[in-house]
């Protein structure tokens, strides 16, 4: 009896297991389908004319990477959102957050489920995906509806959220991927009196800087991003432009494989043996440390790198440090001022969402991206897609950051390849190929051809 | 309940009903997963829409991509040297078990078990530092005995981060391969070692002729265990070296990930997934027939 009865326990224990299993997917669908009843109610007019004080209301979750407790352009998000949620207490809305280095993961395991939130940040590589696939609406049919709001921008915001002539996202940030930080004390004690102007002087210095025992270039190469997205990038702006980069993301001609793309990668193999050795694996927060204790003169790295630097810098070492443009090199076409630049990374909006929810939604997204939020992103260190307003306090910027804001004004900023390029080259072929690159496991001509192999692979598909 | 005591067909039904429930269980946890793959190996699926079918057009691209068979290679030798090293040592180290002279078998036996109850990724940790070219334990414990020429950047260097890469591997399931093995010399009967003995069969003689023909369909179990096991191996590589420089130590499973969710190509994904179960088929198969008649 007593068997028999553990055996009822254990299967009816069973059983609920493998309902419960199914129970969630069950309420997730009723929850999908109210949303779209909601939707068909409502009419679709932008009021993003409606300030955060309105009485606005509505339901939308919003998937995303700004962590909580983090600085920069996420305590700038959540700064922006609290507020916005205290103006508008009948807009509920859900966060749902990822870690950056596990966020595009976890976005395409959504997107396959069919589970996307209302709102997602994405990067332009994923765009056409989304687009195509009908599953994102575009920003700008709203945005441009109301002249508050797009009069707010800087110009190339929208560039990286383009796609078939339309601007399908909504940009919050502006930065350089590409900054070279330096150690000025170590400069001063290698004879070196000011950050170079070209290439052939950059190489002279870490010549210098080499002899006296330093590493002049820190790199932090072990996730495959840090070389190629925020070096060479820039670098190979230094021989190709935009015009040609176009071409070759369209297939208009231009190749990975042409004299002037493999002089480049041919140049960046050059600098590589001023890295620290174990640039392959090591990550960029050792990168920071190598620079934190003076084991390396410079390092090259994004713009978010600033920040870092202001929260995390030894004081000692933050006093004597600079920031510089990556230096132009002779006779080739591209200036000092040629970046890697633009917004990366952009919210959509789901094209599921309409009527109030999707009003809620449009008047959160412009207080998270505009306005004060834009000032507030400035003073913690990072440049925001949209202008500063008149009230924004620039005597009250960090040094280091206030070096970094005049340098940027004058970069001419081209596109992030790995923020346009499709995923399995941008992300794939490129990481990798640069990584072999650098640690001379890989010829400049190899690496074309197999970039161009990629990229023809993709053409066809 | 057992099988004596079913006298009438409701106790059958009984019996049946509840070997149904697991049974519906591992079907739609394995057998429908594993089915919904093979079908998205034949498609093109970014994840929207429909999957298009597209016939054996992946495992075409697959066969035709270097990178692939780069790290098929990888994986293959990861495979052979992790099976090579974990079982060849943890039967080693079963075997000195054995012997009566060895003291503080209960503290040897812990101490290479503790490993194995280490999440893959914070041994994968605890080893990068280990390597750390800069502050890591073994280029400090090569400066300090005087051996500095010996100093490499182990992770860093192409021609051995794999071999570097597998040494955590081992070193973490060396134990579980220790403990099921010592449980199978501990099920053989005393009388076969104390006539082994009387007939002069001592040390590793007994071990070679008398212990291992014993537990040899155990040890097969081992290897098929842990070269189906390093067939997936992924998070050590992640944590290590993350499949770098390039992709000399990148794994099938990584590389299905990379496609999978990286690039969002699902279809491609499914097709390496179905490979990796494929190969390690394959190698199941192949040990099982190299060591299947070996008993008799």
């Amino acid at each position: 009896m007593k068997k028999k009865f553990l055996s009822v326990l254990l299967s009816a224990a069973m059983v609920v297991s493998l309902c419960a299993c199914g129970s969630k997917t069950t309420a997730e669908t009723s929850e999908n389908a109210s949303t779209e009843e909601e939707g068909t109610t409502t009419s679709e007019t932008a009021a993003t004319t409606q300030t955060a004080s309105t009485g606005l209301k509505g339901h939308f979750s919003i998937y995303h990477f700004h962590e909580e407790d983090g600085s920069g352009t996420s305590k700038a998000f959540w700064d922006a959102a609290k507020k916005f949620q205290e103006a508008n207490p009948d807009v509920q809305i859900d966060y749902i957050f990822a870690d950056a280095n596990n966020y595009q993961e976890k976005l395409t395991t959504y997107m396959a489920g069919d589970e996307l939130a209302d709102v997602w940040l994405t990067k332009g590589d994923m765009l056409p995906t989304f687009a195509d696939g009908g599953l994102i609406q575009s920003a700008d049919q709203y945005i441009s509806k109301d002249t508050d709001w797009s009069s707010q921008y800087v110009d190339g915001a929208f560039t990286d959220s383009t796609y078939d002539d339309k601007q399908w996202g909504v940009p919050f940030q502006m930065q350089a991927n590409c900054v070279g930080v330096y150690n000025q004390a170590i400069f001063e004690e290698c004879g070196i009196d000011e950050w170079p102007e070209t290439w052939t002087e950059l190489l002279a210095d870490c010549e210098k800087i080499k002899a006296a025992g330093y590493t002049p270039i820190g790199m932090g190469n072990k996730d495959q991003w840090l070389a190629e997205s925020a070096v060479f990038n820039t670098y190979a702006y230094k021989y190709v432009d935009q015009d040609w980069f176009n071409s070759l993301a369209n297939n208009q001609g231009a190749k990975f494989t042409d004299e002037k793309f493999v002089k480049a990668l041919d140049g960046f193999q050059n600098i590589a043996q001023y890295f620290n050795s174990d640039m392959n694996s090591i990550d960029q927060d050792e990168m920071y440390s190598l620079y934190y204790n003076k084991k390396c003169a410079m390092f090259f790295n994004g713009a978010w790198s600033i920040g870092t630097m202001i929260a995390n810098c030894p004081e000692e070492i933050l006093e004597s440090t600079h920031v510089g443009l990556m230096p132009a090199v002779e006779g080739e076409a591209g200036t000092k001022f040629d970046t890697a630049a633009g917004a990366g990374w952009n919210y959509v909006i789901n094209s599921k969402l309409q009527g109030d929810d999707l009003t809620a939604c449009l008047a959160f997204l412009k207080a998270v991206t505009t306005g004060e939020y834009a000032d507030d992103a400035l003073s913690q260190g990072f440049i925001s897609a949209a202008k500063t307003t008149d009230a924004c306090d620039m005597s009250s910027l960090d040094p280091l950051f206030s070096e970094y804001y005049e340098l940027a004004a004058t970069m001419n900023n081209n596109s992030i390849f790995d923020c346009v390029l499709p995923a399995e080259v941008g992300s794939g072929v490129l990481y990798a190929d640069t990584q072999q690159l650098i640690s001379n496991s890989m010829t400049a001509e190899e690496m074309a051809a197999d970039c161009q192999s990629a990229m023809e692979a993709n053409y066809e598909r | 309940m057992n099988i004596r005591e079913i006298q009438n067909k409701k106790q059958y039904a009984w019996i049946y009903t509840l070997v149904l429930i697991p049974f519906i269980y591992f079907l739609f946890v394995m057998i429908v997963p594993l089915g919904t793959s093979i079908y998205y190996s034949l498609t093109k699926w970014k994840g929207v829409g429909s999957p298009k079918f597209i016939g054996l057009h992946n495992y075409i691209t697959l066969i035709k991509t270097p990178d692939f068979w780069l790290v098929t290679r990888n994986t293959l030798i990861l495979c052979i040297v992790c099976t090579i090293g974990q079982v060849g040592i943890a039967l080693l180290i079963a075997f000195l078990m054995t012997f009566k002279k060895l003291r503080f078998k209960t503290f040897h036996r812990a101490v290479i078990f503790f490993p194995v109850v280490m999440a893959a990724i914070v041994v994968g940790y605890v080893w990068r530092f280990i390597y750390n070219s800069n502050y890591g334990l073994l280029n400090t414990f090569l400066m300090r005995i005087g051996k500095a020429d010996w100093i490499r950047y182990w992770l860093d260097d192409k021609s051995i981060v794999l071999g570097m890469v597998s040494i955590p591997v081992i070193w973490q399931y060396i134990g579980l391969y220790m403990i099921i093995l010592m449980s199978a010399i501990s099920a053989i009967p005393q009388e076969v070692f104390e006539c082994a003995e009387i007939d002069g069969c001592t040390g590793y003689k007994k071990s070679i002729y008398i212990t291992l023909p014993m537990i040899w369909d155990t040890l097969k179990i081992c290897i098929i265990l842990c070269a189906s096991g390093t067939m997936k191996i992924y998070d050590h590589l992640v944590a290590l070296t993350n499949g770098g420089p390039g992709r000399a130590t990148e794994s099938l499973a990584m590389y299905c990930y990379e496609y999978t969710f990286k690039f969002g190509n699902f279809g491609m994904g499914a097709a390496i997934a179905v490979t990796i179960l494929i190969f390690a088929f394959t190698i199941a198969g192949i040990i099982q027939l190299v060591m299947g008649g070996k008993k008799k």
